[in-house]
């Protein structure tokens, strides 16, 4: 009630009271500016027609962003704006000028010297402090295009020496970074240094940062710091403003790293410390800063310190625990101890942390112990930000430190626990990162373990990939985790492939250790026969999976192996060969016959290839077609030389199309034959284009040569389509031209160009004139001369892109509902390899009425997988990471009568950077020569289904 | 005048009842009005008497709360409504939000369970609630024309702030009680540089410092996870705000990551009331619920359903937070007399115990435990403590003193023989008085005085545009001001002669010296003087010496002329000088005088 009451009175009782409006409002005409800024071909007269300033910066505006196309000539313009600029009373106009004058630096073959001189001119008289800063950045960014022993540069730095006593802040600023960003490496630098030094005690705390930021600047620039600021800047550490702070912990790291070993000398006491572990303490104080941004920066600064002293080092994972006064140890320490006695921590007890030995009180210091606890309080911080930094920090210092290592895992399996997600994956990354360092106890084992329950599939995943990489000590252990991952595995069977990997790697990590286990985990009885297990069981595949890649390093495992186990090995072979390795087991014949093969397989692709390589013959078109066919055979069958087979067989198939079109008389002239001829040439040359599209973009991790010679094809196909739209069709070819033209500029900065590249190069830049005419003409006979010429040689390094859609497996029946025009949303859960241009990546949707579309994925949707060395040897790393796309597509569609097959595929859309923007709408090519597919689409099972209307 | 008088009426060497007046620059001020938990008669409340003979309104000029704790805002009705006093309260939005729930709470189990009489009534909490005036973090409100309050971020419950008072030039910041260390629903303290005079802080772990949260959070979690996993079912006692929340918090994010079925269950009563409070005050947690935010609320919890007392014989794992939280009587006891013996169930005690309660007992692992009327059950469910605290540590503390920079120290809140130690601590490491008064005591902390005087702007930037010419800044060289101070109507100013000169209706006079020196100084007057110019350039640089149109030598408002006289070689020097360059003259006439009379 009395809410009501009150509500009512509020709402009734305001009385709005409209002030009398002293100004009849006006009717105004603006000033049309835009008669002069419009007109295309503006003049430098233009400026005395503009009355009002308004006008004025509308018109300098439009002058700055046509700079470098306008015509006239540019001095006449730089005397005009300088007319204009001493004329003009606003202050906001001549910033403008000065901002037009700073972008004469763009204009190419412009002598920047000429406008320094004028600003230097200027500058003595200008009385507004905003403009005079923004002239000091301008002259900066003009100094910086000089040489360094120029005179002018002097001039600039005199002028900036000189203004540091202006009263302005700004100013003072802008003076400072040209200081920091224009020396002239000469002995004038050390004078420099000292002023610069001089501003760090300045009163304005923006004047502070900027004098170190100049500092940081000198010193990117090679000038070598000098040690007796050290001291002035570890009392910057305590300055008020956080900026400044900063920018004073940034030159600490840089000293720290300058002069590790000199010693500096702790306060109060005789003692001398490094100066890196000094610096060391004080960022590491800087953890328990004020603010959040001085944290972040300190956490970030630490992990880099990796010279400092292991005993500092170990400090910051210390934090002195006490408990009334007396000494107490920490949870993890209480851990270990109940471990190592053998007897485990029931936690039942109240109080089971009872501090033990008393304190003495003199000797507790609470604040001033250097490092003590950073990243204890950095890995609790209250900000993700801080806290993601420092378990970078403490990931980098542990790979550098076995024992820092060892004992920063408690703290690295505690922020698997953190309440945001992107830290624990963090965490989960950097443990991944230093299990090579570190061996895993039960206890610790346990804990992590735990997590493998987890909803987020990343997290599981990346625990799978760390499980995979870690060290175990003992046989319980490893029985510890292959029971959780088949826990895993029965909870979330789409882990399956993730599971199979982690035990494919930990088996060869850990074969003494599977050894123990083998009997128990294959139910193996000395006496008995146990039934046999069914081999399409995913935990049973999961528990012979490792012991079959342990039993790589460990011969004694495969005597225990019985038959049906043997056949089973057979069988997975087969079937999931990647995931299996070979074995050498007695009784199975495949042995010999694999390396016999291997060689010929060799043998074969020499053989080939030397044919290819022999002298043209009349029907080199046979030949090329028969090793063609080879190649594509020899790729199925081999998949150790499979790629780089593949790009070679895509080539040849280029220059199969070449030759043929080049061959066909119908190619440039169309008038002269009959239409079935014209389109047998439309046909291939369509093919044509696409093959080399693929060509270009299919293949990575190759070498220059091997990436000219690709890209030298590609022109000469891109050639042939110019040659014949000019010739033989009736469209304009402009914009192709000089697409065309574009793409052998791109070329020309590399030397031993392939034959035809080379000569199209040559070609062109002979020629001003790149009408499409013209360009046929040169074109033609260098086309002619170059139609068998292929030097042709095998890659073998190259990577073929190629993906794996593991989800939707296409295999469901049951088909998924949604109301028709509306959104379902189809999760999408792909493997790619070898991804290059992730731009370019799409999804295809196809509906069964052949409507198609092409959705573009988040970009945080596709992951990179980062691989580590499988095995100590680290030989067979590829060096191009793999991609996951794990994403939801959206689907939608009207209604239908019945349920039926969408296709959803991966392809990359070139359709960007092939297609010159002026052809976009052009109907010459098909709408999906541009689309390279890199799967086959797998069908999904949709039923739109009609609104149900008045429920 | 310029002492400032803290006296704590609760709170002084002691925890519970939290109440400290503050006299400062003429200002009565009251932080914190609390109850004492453990006490039935009057001496749960603070002696009001204390203050003015009991004259609260004339004598306080503001009331401050801290957070919604009982002994820090549970005698606030008992003051306002029965002993009288009209004046403001300030505390903040949620804070002025849930504390009548809890007030309400208590004076229900005092009245109607213990039948106490001249306690309270509900129609006083209401009236008190009305007096408050709420504050938002970081606004400065002004309480008169002197007192100043700005309130900050202070962790420890929802809404708990630290209050920074400032009146005249002298200025306290009395932090409630606070927490360093972020938990799961709420950040850390903070507050800037303010550099108050004096910081009132808490003390509750003076001794203590903590091991990491993550720890406890974690074995906390695995032992819930693994009694739910063997089918046992978990009872969590605790008090219905604060704690509970941030255990539900742990156990909801928990449930959702790792995929748990089996059911939460939260005791109905003052904690719904209170959750709601929650989910309101989005902007008083951490990063992580803040964030959150857009998607869902947390607070909105998807796997806690309130309970029903049907439940309770339900089989199957199940989650129960239960009130109150020492297990000393309603549903908590309930439950644990059914659930105690058998073995798979589980009891965390997430808090601290007061003896002779059902949960000090069963914490020191008594197997038989006796209730009311002679009942004794066995226990045989395993009993587990966690401590999940939210005040600052020893190393908080200092943190908090860091931030700041207090001038003094004042501890409350916390045990005599525990504060000693930090007390000597801070005097060790910041060199800083620390002061820790007994309740009824007074401790009288000196400032020194400070004359506050208003500078003009355009004198000001006039100075610093000179200084700025001269040179690089040097913290060395000394920066002089000409100004005029003038007092009015009992405010010093620093003001241009010129101005101070119009406002006042005054002509300005100058003084100038002129001394004359016989020298003996060979050729013409002219010669002389570019001899003289040499030497004094020679010898000074700062201050360039210029020789003007008429014949003068100048330097700053020295100038300097030569006359010849009758002799040949001799010359009168004539040297003028205004008053304020007194220094200046007298140096150059000691310089000439060395070098050539």
């Amino acid at each position: 009630m009395a809410v009501l009451k009150k509500r009512a009175l509020a709402e009734y009782s305001q009385v709005v009271q409209e002030e009398a409006c002293s100004k009849p409002l006006q009717l105004m005409k603006k000033p049309h500016l835009s008669s002069a800024v419009e007109d295309e071909h503006v003049t430098v007269n233009t400026f005395e027609k503009l009355e009002t300033s308004e006008a004025l910066v509308a018109y300098l505006n439009h002058i700055q962003l046509n700079l470098s196309f306008q015509t006239d000539d540019k001095v006449v313009l730089l005397r005009k704006l300088i007319d204009t600029y001493h004329h003009s009373e606003q202050s906001y106009v001549r910033l403008k000028i000065v901002c037009i004058l700073g972008d004469f630096r763009k204009v190419p073959k412009f002598d920047v010297q000429i406008i320094i001189n004028e600003i230097i001119k200027l500058i003595s008289t200008e009385t507004s402090h905003k403009v005079c800063a923004s002239m000091i950045c301008t002259l900066k960014k003009l100094g910086s295009l000089l040489s360094s022993d120029s005179p002018v540069l002097g001039k600039i730095i005199a002028i900036g020496t000189k203004l540091l006593n202006n009263s302005n802040h700004l100013v003072k600023c802008h003076c400072l970074s040209l200081l920091g960003g224009l020396r002239s490496l000469n002995n004038l630098q050390g004078e420099n240094v000292k002023l610069i030094c001089k501003f760090t005690k300045s009163q304005d705390p923006r004047v502070r940062t900027a004098a170190y930021d100049a500092l940081l600047q000198l010193h990117d620039r090679g000038q070598k710091l000098e040690l007796c600021i050290y001291s002035d800047v570890c009392s910057a550490l305590q300055d008020d403003n956080e900026n400044v702070r900063q920018s004073a912990m940034r030159i600490i790291w840089v000293l720290s790293h300058t002069y590790p070993e000199s010693c500096v000398v702790i306060p109060g006491c005789q003692d001398e410390v490094h100066l890196v572990d000094d610096a060391f303490a004080k960022i590491c104080q800087a953890i328990g800063d004020l603010s959040v941004n001085v944290r972040t920066l300190a956490a970030e600064l630490l992990g880099s310190m990796v010279n400092v002293n292991p005993h500092f080092l170990e400090q910051t994972l210390d934090k002195k625990l006490m408990s009334d006064m007396r000494r107490k140890r920490s949870a993890h320490e209480r851990h270990w101890e109940t471990v190592t006695s053998g007897e485990w921590a029931s936690g039942a007890r109240w109080a089971d942390d009872k501090p033990r030995e008393n304190l003495d009180a003199e000797s507790v210091s609470l604040i001033h112990s250097g490092a003590c606890g950073a990243f204890v309080h950095g890995l609790e911080d209250e900000f993700m930000e801080v806290r993601s930094a420092s378990l970078d920090s403490l990931c980098q210092l542990a790979l550098s430190n076995p024992r820092f290592a060892t004992l920063s895992l408690d703290f690295l399996v505690d922020m698997f626990n953190d309440e945001i997600e992107e830290v624990r994956l963090k965490a989960i990354d950097c443990m991944t990162k230093i299990s090579q360092l570190i061996v895993l106890r039960e206890d610790q084992l346990e804990i992590i373990l735990g997590v493998l329950e987890d909803s987020n599939v990343e997290i599981r995943e990346g625990l799978h990939r760390m499980l995979g990489a870690c060290r175990l000590s003992t046989k319980a252990c490893l029985k510890l985790c292959v029971q959780a991952l088949l826990d895993n595995l029965k909870r979330y069977s789409q882990d399956k492939r993730s599971i199979w990997r982690c035990l494919q790697l930990l088996g060869p990590r850990h074969p003494d250790l599977t050894l123990l286990l083998v009997p128990e985990l294959l139910t193996v009885h000395p006496f008995f026969d146990m039934p046999e297990a069914d081999v399409e069981d995913p935990s049973y595949v999961c528990v012979l999976l490792l012991v079959f890649n342990a039993a790589q390093f460990c011969p004694q495992i495969l005597s225990l192996f019985e038959e049906h186990i043997r056949r089973h090995y057979r069988y997975l072979r087969d079937t999931i060969s990647n995931f299996v390795p070979h074995l050498q087991l007695t009784g199975v014949e495949e042995m010999e016959g694999q390396i016999e093969f291997e060689t010929n397989t060799n043998y074969f692709l020499q053989n080939v290839m030397s044919r290819l390589n022999q002298p043209i013959s009349t029907n080199q078109i046979k030949v090329w077609d028969a090793a063609c066919h080879d190649l594509i055979r020899l790729a199925q069958i081999d998949s150790s030389l499979a790629h780089g087979v593949e790009l070679l067989a895509t080539q040849l198939e280029c220059h199969i199309l070449i030759a043929k079109v080049m061959n066909s008389p119908a190619w440039i002239d169309s008038s002269s034959l009959n239409v079935q001829d014209g389109d047998v040439v439309k046909n291939l040359i369509d093919q044509l284009q696409r093959r080399s599209l693929r060509l270009q973009y299919m293949f990575s991790n190759l070498s220059t040569e091997e990436m000219l010679l690709i890209q030298s094809t590609r022109l000469q196909a891109m050639a042939i389509q110019l040659v014949y739209i000019v010739r033989a069709s009736n469209t304009s070819a402009l914009a192709l031209s000089d697409h065309f033209v574009s793409r052998v500029e791109a070329l020309k900065g590399y030397g031993n160009l392939p034959s035809f590249a080379g000569a199209i190069v040559k070609e062109i830049a002979r020629v001003d004139d790149t009408k499409p005419g013209v360009l046929s003409r040169i074109l033609l006979p260098i086309l002619q001369a170059h139609i068998y010429v292929a030097p042709f040689c095998l890659p073998a390094k190259a990577f073929k892109l190629s993906a794996d859609i593991l989800e939707p497996s296409g295999e469901s029946d049951n088909p998924q509902k949604f109301l028709a025009g509306f959104v379902l949303g189809v999760v999408l859960d792909a493997e790619i390899q070898g991804l290059a241009h992730s731009e370019y990546l799409r999804v295809r949707v196809k509906y069964p009425d052949l409507n198609a579309q092409l959705i573009i994925p988040q970009e945080s949707h596709l992951k990179m997988i980062k691989h580590y060395p499988k095995n100590d040897s680290s030989e067979n790393i590829i060096s191009v990471p793999d991609h996951r796309l794990r994403t939801s597509v959206l689907v939608s569609h009207q209604v239908w009568t019945e349920s039926s097959h969408i296709e959803l595929s991966l392809v990359l859309d070139v359709t960007d950077p092939e297609v010159p923007s002026a052809l976009k709408r052009w109907r010459g090519f098909s709408e999906d020569s541009f689309i390279i597919e890199l799967c086959k689409p797998v069908r999904v099972l949709v039923s739109p289904k009609p609104i149900k209307r008045g429920i | 005048m310029t002492d400032i008088k803290v006296t704590p009426l609760g709170a002084g060497q002691d925890v519970g009842r939290s109440c400290i007046l503050l006299q400062m620059g003429g200002k009565n001020i009251m932080l914190d009005c609390g109850m004492h938990m453990g006490y039935n008669d009057e001496r749960r409340f603070p002696d009001f008497s204390y203050i003015a003979d009991g004259n609260l309104t004339e004598s306080l000029d503001c009331v401050i709360i801290s957070h919604f704790h009982l002994d820090h805002c549970g005698a606030l009705p008992f003051m306002t409504e029965m002993v009288g006093y009209n004046g403001p309260i300030y505390m903040t939005h949620p804070t002025k939000a849930i504390a009548p729930i809890l007030l309400e709470d208590m004076r229900k189990v005092a009245v109607e369970r213990k039948g106490e009489t001249n306690f309270f009534t509900s129609a006083h909490i209401k009236d008190c609630m009305k007096k408050v005036i709420a504050v938002t973090l970081h606004q400065t409100v002004q309480v008169d024309s002197e007192i100043e309050i700005k309130a900050y971020y202070a962790g420890h419950v929802l809404g708990a702030a630290m209050f920074h008072v400032k009146v005249g030039n002298q200025s306290v910041v009395y932090t409630g009680d606070y927490n360093m260390t972020p938990d799961r629903h709420l950040g850390a303290a903070w507050i800037d540089k303010c550099r108050p005079n004096i910081l009132i802080s808490e003390s509750t772990y003076a001794t203590t410092i903590r091991d990491s949260k993550r720890c406890r959070e974690r074995d906390f979690l695995k032992k819930v996870h693994d009694c739910v996993d063997r089918g046992g079912k978990v009872l969590i006692p605790v008090f219905a705000l604060g704690r509970a929340q941030e255990l539900c918090i742990l156990l909801e994010t928990y449930w959702e990551r790792m995929n748990l079925k089996a059911p939460i269950y939260f005791a109905v009563g003052l904690t719904e009331k209170a959750n709601n409070y929650y989910k309101m005050f989005i902007t008083w947690t951490n990063q992580k619920i803040r964030k959150t935010f857009v998607q869902r609320n947390m607070f909105e919890f998807k796997h806690i359903r309130p309970f029903d007392k049907s439940y309770a014989d339900t089989p199957g794992p199940m989650v129960v937070f239960a009130t109150p939280g020492m297990l000393h009587a309603g549903l908590s006891l309930q439950l644990f007399k059914k659930w105690a013996p058998n073995e798979n169930n589980m009891l965390i005690m997430p808090g601290y115990c007061v003896s002779g309660t059902v949960g000090a007992k069963v914490l020191s692992g008594a197997k038989k435990v006796e209730i009311e009327n002679r009942q004794v059950i066995e226990v045989k469910m395993s009993v587990q403590y966690m401590s999940f605290s939210a005040h600052a540590d020893a190393k908080g503390i200092m943190q908090l003193i860091q931030y700041c920079e207090p001038q003094n120290v004042l501890l409350v809140h916390g045990e005599g023989v525990k504060m000693e130690f930090l007390k000597q601590k801070i005097q060790q490491e910041y060199g800083i008085d620390c002061y820790m008064p007994a309740n009824g005591e007074s401790a009288y902390i000196p400032c020194k005085p400070v004359v506050p005087v208003d500078v003009s702007l355009s004198l000001l930037k006039k100075e610093m545009a000179l200084y700025d010419t001269v040179g690089a800044p040097d913290p060395k060289r000394p920066c002089r001001m000409h100004g005029v101070l003038v007092m009015k109507d009992n405010v010093l100013k620093l003001m241009e002669p010129e101005q101070a000169f119009g406002e006042l209706g005054l002509n300005r006079h100058s003084i100038r010296f002129t001394s004359c020196i016989q020298l003996r100084l060979p050729g013409t007057a002219i010669r002389a003087m570019d001899q003289i110019q040499l030497i004094l350039n020679s010898q000074n640089t700062n201050y360039p010496v210029k020789p003007s149109d008429e014949g003068l030598l100048n330097l700053e408002s020295v100038s300097i002329k030569m006359e010849t006289t009758d002799k040949e070689d001799r010359k009168s020097m004539m040297i003028s000088w205004a008053l304020q360059d007194e220094d200046l003259a007298t140096w150059i006439m000691s310089s000439l005088r060395q070098v050539i009379v």
